[in-house]
């Protein structure tokens, strides 16, 4: 595998050590620790009294026979991290890899012949007309990890048959830093969120909305860390991945040409390896193509601002659901953006953190995507919770109620089962004093007997106390 | 209601700016508090209570249904609704931790924050029309999106009781009615939403389905089903006869969720049969005719394919059978049907057809369920426990009951929701915030721990591959076999208990006995 990623993507065994192999490793490791947990009914919640005895309860089930579409950027865990959900929520399924890393998909087709039940679990190779076929057979899930263009064209093809979907696509994803953040942290971290993978990386920033007053300080520091990260320079560093293949070069190389800002860092290219430096281009406006475009390789375009207002407009203006946003800033800057944003996920002062924990759920919103995964939410992706309640014999005659003829039993029904309002007619909350005495104040049962136990222990201290 | 203006359509031209009024009301970010949200919520609730003989009235008028049924599935059902969401709010609102976070990512904080979806679409449907339109409004104003409702036209006098209290009791900038039918529809549906909820039929829910797909618009479908109920020869006939019959008389069996028909082992399908006259006789005494418990069809159209249907099917009918077009009544109807192609068990009824299919075992019950439907709304298994833990497990449904018809689907916080064809998504209780809800994955990267996060920037020495080997690799507890290892230690200090609660009794236990030991050693 490490052989396949390093001639599919030029990446370092590094790197795929760390975001492939001992991810999937250690994230079926996670499941397998779990998975007896999760499978358990769960008990409903919020049911009332009365209901109990009818024992409402979540049954987690298999949805079925799902389909697994990977990508190329990150082969190994895009396409059995969803196989990994599928098997321990029961489904069978069938693995279409990315055509696009055909090392990885032959690596991984070959492991799944080898250590997985044929006859549940099967790999599928091709591109448009083998998916096509894929798309005609009808799946109980479809999962999709991709671009939104091909994400629309399963959406519709997935909503013929009311087939559920989930679709992990990517966005043009804002990094926000503010005139309070600190440009050498900034740099480091958006840095490293694209040298990673070459930029290759559905959720790293697309672009850099900065303040003003601190751009210089940014690309000097970015500077400096580059020299840092590469001291030999991108090229000849064996840390650094290359673009997947030439398609996506020449369209990159395409973007990188057509900007109209100006280039302040790296910029060569070389077709032969499909190669590009890591690139900081300070843009002149929202509608250079590096900004309106997910580039999703390493082109780090820089936009400055006056001020964190106006980032936030260009941010929803340029997309509304990316499928990850990062503020850099003061605790109340980072919440304005937070309240005054959408996305999939955010790390706050950070490249993509949140993405890089292997049990935190991850997914898009709105075109960034549908669903999420990883952690217990890859089990949950593919299983149906099925609420089942029981209602045994001996009810028949509380239920008599709700049985015709109905006369003489709304008065009845109501007494049952109607709640009580504590507002008034203008909207406030009523105080019941009672209740109030009772818990010391507490909204909580647990936080009351604790007011009253502490009530208790200052009340035989001071007894104490006083009795000495 | 009738110093109500008249039903009537909303202009196709006025329908896009509605849908910009409440998107940038939602970009104003008014929503986003709790405050506002409870306000909101609380409005609602007085605006319908305060319209509860109005109410009542529409729902007569469009569907005969009585008081009793008015209240219990329609009125008081968003009343409780909207209590129990206000009582819980602040909860759900609230950041979650993150679960399953290893100690060395913890110092990043990871939290889910619940971020509203936006502006949302919300179709309703004729069957309930207040609980099927205003219970997901009622989730949406919690999570705190903006909404357009579509009532359904098939109901319009409730239509018009529903717009009233809407634009009484809720902030207009946010919360808007649109009237009217398919072209108004269609006009809503070339708008863009963050999210449609649909609840209805699954032609009208493939059409949308396609239609948000266009724009990976998310979705929740809350369709029908060909589901069956399964009478098995240990089954108790007089309770099934009369649990299934109850959801076949409610509403006149217009219930997404009701059985479609029902499969009888042949052994007990007499008895059965019985039973269903008998509490047919106890619960309508005077017939279904004039009868101001039982609801009337919604409309001629309606009505129609029901005659059409019970017309064409090929079994005998056993009890009911007269409909009256006038009137728009049709008895319930008990018809034993031969094979599982009559038309009474291939389409969805949605009306009061009992369709009885005998069978000769549970297999063949369970088998034929399956092929008529794979993934029907609801399911309803009476027998043992052991038979209903088969059927279950052998099947597939949105949700299931057992030993009872539909009863799953009148817990009103229990979440409810299809499978396959028969829906996406759920709603009711919590999950009808969660499902205008975006879960937003967050972490924060402190400043201070840039040092420890050296590992992860190039160059990638041999070094920091070892340190991040040691820092990542979980080890298996399992072998090449997959068989799970178990060391001695283990073992020991676990006293062979599986789990915290379970290895912490056996301890008690343990040093109790050791206590109890040393105590009677001593005293002697």
């Amino acid at each position: 595998m490490l052989e396949a990623c390093r001639l599919d993507l030029g990446r370092s065994e590094f790197e795929t050590y760390l975001s492939e192999l001992c991810w999937c490793e250690n994230d079926i490791i996670f499941m397998c620790n779990n998975l007896e947990k999760w499978a358990k009914d769960e008990k409903a919640p919020d049911i009332p009294l009365m209901n109990m005895a009818l024992s409402p309860r979540i049954r987690k089930e298999p949805l079925g026979c799902v389909l697994v579409i990977g990508a190329y950027n990150f082969p190994i865990q895009l396409t059995l991290g969803p196989l990994i959900g599928a098997i321990s929520a029961g489904c069978t399924a069938v693995v279409k890899p990315s055509e696009n890393a055909p090392h990885a998909a032959a690596i991984m087709q070959k492991i799944i012949a080898d250590a997985l039940d044929p006859s549940a679990y099967a790999v599928v190779q091709g591109a448009i007309p083998e998916t096509s076929k894929l798309l005609e057979c009808k799946w109980d899930k479809i999962f999709y990890t991709g671009n939104a263009t091909v994400g629309t064209i399963i959406a519709k093809k997935a909503a013929e048959t009311l087939t559920p979907v989930t679709l992990e696509l990517g966005g043009r994803n804002p990094a926000i830093v503010s005139a309070s953040a600190d440009p050498r942290l900034a740099a480091r971290r958006l840095l490293w969120a694209k040298l990673l993978n070459a930029g290759q990386v559905c959720v790293s920033q697309n672009y850099i909305l900065v303040d003003r007053s601190i751009l210089p300080a940014l690309v000097s520091e970015m500077r400096t860390a580059l020299k840092e990260f590469h001291p030999n320079g991108a090229q000849s560093s064996p840390d650094y991945g290359r673009i997947v293949n030439s398609r996506q070069f020449e369209r990159l190389k395409k973007m990188l040409d057509s900007t109209t800002g100006k280039i302040l860092i790296g910029g060569t290219t070389d077709a032969a390896n499909n190669f590009i430096e890591p690139t900081v281009i300070e843009v002149e406006s929202i509608t250079d193509p590096l900004i309106t475009d997910e580039s999703f390789g390493p082109l780090i375009p820089i936009l400055a601002v006056a001020d964190l207002d106006e980032a936030i407009r260009v941010a929803n203006s340029i997309h509304e659901t990316p499928l990850g946003l990062y503020p850099f800033g003061t605790r109340a800057e980072v919440k304005k953006v937070l309240d005054q944003t959408r996305s999939g996920g955010a790390s706050i002062n950070d490249g993509f953190f949140h993405a890089s924990i292997p049990t935190l759920a991850f997914g898009g919103v709105g075109d960034s995507g549908q669903g999420a995964y990883r952690g217990k939410a890859s089990f949950d992706t593919f299983t149906h919770r099925r609420s089942v309640t029981s209602t045994p014999s001996w009810i028949e005659g509380l239920l008599s109620v709700r049985y015709p003829p109905y006369a003489g039993k709304l008065a009845k029904f109501r007494k049952q089962t109607d709640l009580k309002p504590n507002f008034d007619r203008d909207g406030r909350v009523r105080i019941a004093w009672t209740w109030l005495a009772l818990g010391l104040g507490s909204n909580s049962g647990v936080g009351a007997l604790g007011r009253w136990v502490a009530l208790l222990a200052l009340a035989l201290g001071l007894r104490q106390w006083t009795t000495r | 209601m009738n110093d109500l203006p008249p039903f009537s359509h909303t202009p196709a031209e006025e329908i896009s700016s509605v849908h910009d009024r409440v998107v940038s009301s939602f970009l104003k970010h008014k929503t986003r508090t709790i405050e506002y949200r409870l306000k909101q919520l609380r409005s609602l609730y007085w605006g319908i209570k305060d319209e509860e003989p109005a109410l009542t009235e529409a729902l007569k008028f469009d569907l005969g249904k009585s008081a009793y049924e008015a209240y219990l599935s329609e009125i008081g059902w968003c009343l409780n609704d909207i209590l129990f969401v206000c009582t819980n709010l602040e909860k759900w609102m609230k950041d979650e931790s993150a679960p399953d976070i290893p100690l060395t990512n913890l110092l990043m904080r990871p939290r889910i924050r619940k971020d509203p979806l936006g502006a949302v679409l919300i179709i309703g449907a004729y069957n309930f029309p207040y609980q099927l339109t205003l219970g997901p409004l009622i989730g949406a104003i919690a999570a705190g999106c903006t909404a357009v409702i579509k009532p359904s036209e098939n109901a319009p006098h409730a239509a018009r009781i529903m717009q009233h209290i809407v634009e009484q009791s809720l902030d207009p900038e946010a919360y808007r009615v649109v009237q009217g039918a398919i072209p108004e529809t269609t006009a809503l549906l070339e708008q863009k939403w963050d999210k449609i909820f649909y609840t209805g039929n699954a032609t009208v829910g493939k059409i949308i389905a396609k239609k948000a797909a266009e724009t990976l618009t998310p979705v929740t479908l809350e369709l029908g089903g060909r589901n069956p109920a399964i009478v098995s020869k240990n089954a108790d006939t007089k309770l099934a006869a009369r649990r299934v019959l109850w959801t076949k008389l409610f509403n006149a069996g217009q219930v997404c969720v009701s059985q479609n028909y029902v499969m009888v082992d042949r052994e007990v399908l007499p008895a059965f049969l019985h039973e269903l006259g008998v509490a047919l006789k106890e619960f309508q005494p005077k017939g279904a005719k004039d009868n101001e418990d039982y609801s009337h069809i919604i409309n001629e159209r309606q009505w129609s394919r029901l005659k059409t249907m019970l017309d064409s099917t090929n079994g005998k009918i056993i009890y009911g059978g007269h409909a009256d077009k006038e009137t728009l009544l049709f008895e319930p109807t008990v018809v034993q049907v031969e094979s599982a192609d009559d038309a009474l068990i291939k389409e969805e009824s949605f009306g009061p057809l009992i369709p009885i299919l005998p069978v000769s075992n549970l297999e063949e019950a369970i088998r034929t369920a399956n092929e008529v439907h794979a993934t029907p709304l609801g399911l309803y298994t009476f027998g043992t426990n052991a038979e209903n833990a088969k059927v279950l497990a052998e099947t597939r449904s949105g949700g299931a009951t057992m030993n009872d018809a539909m009863f799953h689907a009148s817990m009103p916080t229990l979440a409810f929701g299809g499978v396959g064809d028969s829906g996406q998504g759920a709603y009711r209780g919590k999950s009808s915030f969660d499902s205008f809800t975006h879960r937003r994955s967050v972490t924060q990267t402190p400043g201070w721990m840039e040092g420890m996060l050296a590992v992860r920037y190039p160059p990638y020495t041999a070094g920091k591959l070892k340190k991040l080997k040691q820092m990542q690799d979980l080890k298996p507890d399992f072998d090449r076999q997959g068989k799970v290892k178990r060391s001695l230690l283990w073992l020991l200090l676990s006293m062979g208990g599986k789990g915290t609660i379970s290895v912490g009794v056996r301890w008690a236990v343990f040093v109790s006995l050791i206590a109890i030991g040393a105590r009677l050693a001593v005293s002697r």
